[in-house]
């Protein structure tokens, strides 16, 4: 079966991604200065494969430990250059869903949007959006605030009766 | 031998020859003594004499001295007396007219007091009257004046709590009505939470987030 390639910005979708892909540059960072054999056993078993492969792929045209060093921060700086956008939803994340969610937003924002996903059930249904310095409360709950808002009026009515 | 004895001899006889010269002198000066304290004696007796003699008339004179001084106290005794008899008098007669004069004086203030008394109580049942009505007139103005006054006080306070109660009414119905609106939207959206956000299948979920983020995507200016 042939390996499928994966791109960076596939890798990290998250900002859990992206914390969990920067601790493992920094680990590759550290075994890069101890031995060989270290450093192979660091990328094969500590470090999640696609993420491995990543990396390998960074510092591979590299020849010094010290230019490889240097590839590895370049790849910090790219990865934490990637837009942030803030996801406030009703409902409990699964692997699935965050990855429609990523798709929808990366098709919308751009390749290399990360999510930062919050869960809060009082949101009922919707979202709240936080993207290049919008906010929009899109969810059901804010919906419902505003339906009382402009129907108070007669509500109050309907109650002085 | 002889010599020796007639030496002691003339030796005797001179010792008692000496002897017998002080036994005269001494009996000599023996009766001088006695002479001496006789002629003593004898002036003793006469100076006692002449004392008493003195004596005597010292006594008469003195005495006589003592007689007159009584005689001279009793003298001033019964002077005293007299003047003291005589004061008393004129002191009696000094009050007695003193108190006369003052009796007259009292009397004649006490008559011109029950005058001026009789005059003035004739005038003062008039001014009482005329004092009274004045007194009645004004007391009726100015309670009148002060009766309007509350009035109007009062009017006001009751015009002030009034738009106070209706003003706190108000407030009173806005808040409750709020706490009536917000307990039927908590009310709402607790329902909400716990019917749709649980019942809402995950796809639609999804749907809604998509619309969410399609909606913020408008709103970013491109």
């Amino acid at each position: 079966m042939k390996q499928q390639n994966v791109s960076l910005p596939d890798a990290v979708r998250t900002t859990e991604d992206l914390q969990a892909f920067i601790a493992d540059v920094e680990r590759v960072q550290k075994a890069l200065f101890s031995t060989k054999k270290v450093l192979e056993q660091t990328l094969s078993e500590s470090i999640e494969r696609n993420r491995s492969k990543l990396i390998q792929a960074a510092i591979a045209k590299a020849i010094t430990h010290s230019a490889k060093s240097n590839a590895l921060q370049s790849l910090i700086k790219t990865l934490t250059s990637y837009p942030l956008l803030h996801l406030t939803i009703a409902f409990a994340q699964t692997p699935e869903s965050i990855e429609k969610l990523s798709n929808w937003a990366r098709e919308l924002y751009g390749e290399t949007i990360i999510l930062d996903i919050t869960t809060d059930p009082s949101l009922i249904g919707g979202a709240i959006v936080s993207v290049d310095g919008i906010y929009l409360d899109h969810s059901m709950r804010n919906m419902l605030k505003y339906y009382f808002t402009e129907k108070r009026q007669a509500i109050e009515q309907l109650l002085s009766k | 031998m002889i010599p020796e004895t007639l030496s002691l001899l003339l030796l005797s006889a001179f010792i008692f020859i000496g002897s017998a010269i002080v036994a005269y002198i001494s009996l000599w000066q023996l009766s001088v003594l006695r002479k001496t304290i006789k002629e003593q004696q004898g002036y003793d007796s006469k100076r006692k004499a002449l004392l008493s003699e003195q004596e005597k008339t010292v006594h008469g004179t003195f005495v006589e001295t003592i007689d007159e001084a009584q005689k001279a106290a009793k003298l001033l005794l019964s002077q005293a007396n007299d003047f003291e008899q005589r004061l008393e008098k004129l002191e009696t007669q000094l009050r007695e007219d003193i108190a006369q004069k003052h009796l007259k004086a009292l009397a004649k203030e006490r008559e011109a007091l029950h005058q001026y008394y009789v005059d003035k109580l004739k005038t003062i049942s008039d001014d009482i009257e005329k004092h009274t009505a004045m007194q009645l007139d004004q007391t009726q103005a100015v309670l009148q004046e002060r009766i309007k006054q509350i009035q109007k006080a009062l009017d006001l306070k009751v015009q002030d709590a009034f738009q106070k109660i209706e003003e706190e009414l108000a407030v009173y119905k806005t808040k409750r009505l709020k706490a009536v609106d917000e307990q039927i939207y908590s009310i709402v959206q607790h329902v909400s939470e716990e019917l749709i956000q649980k019942t809402l299948p995950l796809s639609t979920h999804e749907k809604l987030v998509k619309d969410a983020l399609e909606k913020a995507k408008e709103t970013v200016p491109q």
